[in-house]
């Protein structure tokens, strides 16, 4: 992944951390800028990636954030650790591609700062868990041989007995994390799809198969996964695809160290629509009955929902009863029609995903 | 330097004009205006090979053609103005009286752009003209001035929505097919939001099919709606959105009829409806209407009685 970065862009404020010299050394044959400003904006909403520019800046706002979840649909509570914004990948669905104005690779080089107030917050708070990941707006590990997030986050996560932190990935960026001595309270996560989806959909990312085959060596080599099947597609054979997915899973995986699946359909901002149809003319993630949802976001119709989710929560667990399925961002009653229970609302998932930590890891 | 002539109307070149921008208008008030009480405020010209280019006045010179009026006088500017700062005279007259119909600021646009930086376009321009100051939308206005004769005159006459050219530009539609749309625009007759809903519709339905515009406007009972005579332009309007709906929102569309005709097996009380939430996703909702608790409760007991409510459910779920 750091072959394809061509330039870097150093803000003059970040030169104060020794984080920025690290990269700086680690990419030392690659053209690098000082820059004043924080990063400029562009002023043109037909996305066009620049992947090959990787921004070095102070971030200024709390490096802690609660997922951005919606009140009309239930919200599992999860915390983003927030490193960096954008990946190397170019995924067709991915939401990044809204954010037009800024859309090279940002990463935030007074991590450790700010992983400071972090951890300070959470030990304040030892009767609450916290469930944390940094793959929200970014891959958690695409740029670690650059970054080394996974060597400064880890061994914090790993000693406290109230949080678990995972880093969640569609690329084979393990090595890092591996290398350490560290395997609990981390978990290692792979976004996963159809290998149909996979291949169309998720440029530059690794196959279904290799992720879920290094997947394997992480439970080998100790650790505690998950997986998120999101976002689900709906289009002709979909079952057909899932299930070849979910073979593998069952070939190369121990069912019993996979703490979480979650499963989400294709759901997007309106705006999305138009940069997806002009930059991924081939992509058939559109292709499906898409209304506009409670949060304003559009996504698949209903009894389309419930259909993908209960044909994964039955092909998954008849494979293994305890696999922790749960939906992200859906409401009570597509719960019930696809799961047959539901956790009634944002605390009940809380808690149901908090449980499952205390049976992993314990407090 | 500027001085007053008297000027041959035939001297005046009405096909090369670099300085109007003046779109979609009716010369008919103005003909009027000048057989009544003749020219009262005399264009201004600029000289160039013998002939008089238009700097400011190019409805007058054609309402004189018009009329066959062969004299008038006209200010005649020297030869040292700039076309930039003759274009400017133009605009800000042009601005001083009236606004800009959208074709016209993109004709204004486009011609300001073979002399200033896109840049300052941006920034110093489309405030003057009402747009918001950003590059994508100053590159849609040099776009629409692209378009064929047929579809400006309809989006300078706003029977078509500058919001549905927006979205047509978005999707980077050629232009071949948004001359259909144009055609079928101008031949039916669409709100601007069905405007945008036909746009949305067939986009996707084509995109899904893999199909082409007019090979989805070929479908026999596509063809039957828009070639009926029977048919008035809203109503051939109403049934294409209908079918295009039908074919895009196939379940959602079968969920909808078939909710409706179980809320209408039950044969509610008249003032009491049930409503579906949009697209379904949240739960349903009975209003009823009463004037007084007795007609409430009677209401109620009819509605507790009736054993079709009891069947309503959602729409998809099997027996």
């Amino acid at each position: 992944m750091e072959g394809r970065i061509k330039e870097i862009f150093v803000q003059k404020e970040a030169l104060g951390y020794p984080f920025t010299y690290r990269i700086l050394e680690r990419l030392k044959d690659r053209k690098f800028h000082i820059i004043k400003e924080e990063s400029p904006f562009f002023d043109d909403p037909r996305y066009k990636p620049k992947k090959d520019s990787l921004y070095l800046l102070v971030h200024k706002g709390s490096f802690l954030k609660p997922c951005p979840g919606t009140k009309q649909y239930i919200c599992c509570r999860y915390q983003i650790l927030n490193i960096g914004i954008n990946c190397p990948l170019d995924c067709s669905y991915c939401i990044l591609q809204a954010y037009f104005n800024q859309p090279y690779l940002r990463i935030f080089v007074n991590i450790e700062d700010g992983l400071k107030e972090v951890l300070n917050y959470i030990d304040e708070r030892k009767d609450e868990i916290f469930r944390i990941g940094t793959g929200e707006f970014t891959d958690s590990l695409a740029l670690d041989p650059i970054t080394e997030w996974s060597k400064i986050l880890i061994p914090h996560f790993s000693k406290r007995k109230n949080v678990i932190l995972e880093l969640k990935t569609k690329t084979g960026s393990i090595e890092g994390a591996i290398s350490l001595p560290y395997r609990e309270r981390i978990i290692i996560s792979w976004s996963l799809n159809s290998p149909l989806i996979s291949t169309k959909e998720e440029h530059g990312a690794i196959s279904v198969e290799k992720r879920i085959k290094l997947a394997g060596i992480c439970q080998k080599e100790g650790f505690v996964v998950g997986f998120h099947f999101d976002p689900l597609i709906f289009y002709p054979n979909w079952k057909e695809d899932y299930l070849r997915t979910i073979d593998l899973m069952e070939r190369y995986l121990d069912p019993s160290k996979i703490i979480w699946i979650s499963l989400g359909s294709f759901r997007y901002m309106p705006e999305l629509k138009n940069i997806i149809i002009r930059r991924h003319k081939k992509s058939v993630v559109l292709n499906g009955e898409f209304i506009k949802g409670m949060d304003g976001k559009m996504r698949y119709f209903k009894p389309i929902r419930i259909e993908l989710y209960s044909y994964m929560y039955d092909k998954l667990s008849s494979w293994y009863k305890d696999l922790g399925i749960y939906l992200c961002m859906e409401s009570d009653d597509v719960w019930k029609e696809s799961f047959g229970w539901s956790p009634k609302n944002s605390q009940g998932l809380k808690d149901f995903l908090d449980k499952r930590v205390i049976k992993f890891f314990g407090r | 330097m500027i001085f007053l002539s008297d000027i041959d109307v035939d001297s005046i070149n009405t096909e090369f004009t670099p300085f109007s921008f003046s779109y979609g208008f009716d010369l008919s008030n103005l003909t009027e205006s000048i057989k009544k009480v003749g020219l009262i405020n005399p264009p201004i010209l600029r000289m160039q090979k013998n002939e008089f280019i238009i700097v400011i006045g190019y409805k007058r010179i054609l309402a004189l053609k018009k009329l066959k009026l062969e004299k008038t006088k006209g200010f005649i500017l020297s030869e040292d103005e700039s076309p930039l700062e003759c274009l400017l005279m133009s605009f800000y007259d042009n601005l001083s009286v009236r606004k800009l119909n959208e074709v016209e600021k993109a004709i204004f646009l486009s011609k300001l752009s073979s002399y200033i930086k896109s840049e300052e376009i941006v920034e110093r321009y489309l405030p003057l003209i009402d747009l918001p100051k950003r590059k994508n939308i100053y590159e849609m206005y040099i776009w629409i001035e692209s378009l064929s004769e047929k579809a400006k005159k309809l989006i300078a006459s706003e029977a078509v929505s500058i919001k549905t050219i927006r979205l047509m530009y978005e999707k980077e539609i050629p232009l071949e097919e948004i001359d259909i749309y144009i055609d079928l625009m101008g031949k039916l007759s669409f709100s601007f939001n069905e405007q945008i809903q036909l746009v949305e519709y067939t986009n996707d339905i084509c995109r899904k099919e893999n199909i082409k515009l007019k090979g989805l406007l070929k479908k026999e009972e596509i063809k039957e709606i828009i070639k009926n005579p029977s048919l008035g332009k809203k109503d051939k309007a109403k049934r294409l959105m209908d079918i295009l709906k039908k074919m895009n929102f196939p379940n959602l569309y079968l969920a909808e009829k078939t909710f409706k005709k179980m809320v209408d097996s039950c044969n509610l009380p008249d003032g009491v409806e049930i409503r579906v939430p949009f697209y379904f996703e949240s739960g349903y909702r009975m209003e009823i209407s009463f004037k007084n608790g007795k007609e409430l409760r009677g209401k109620l007991k009819r509605l507790v009685e009736n054993k079709e409510l009891g069947k309503i459910k959602d729409p998809w779920k099997g027996e």
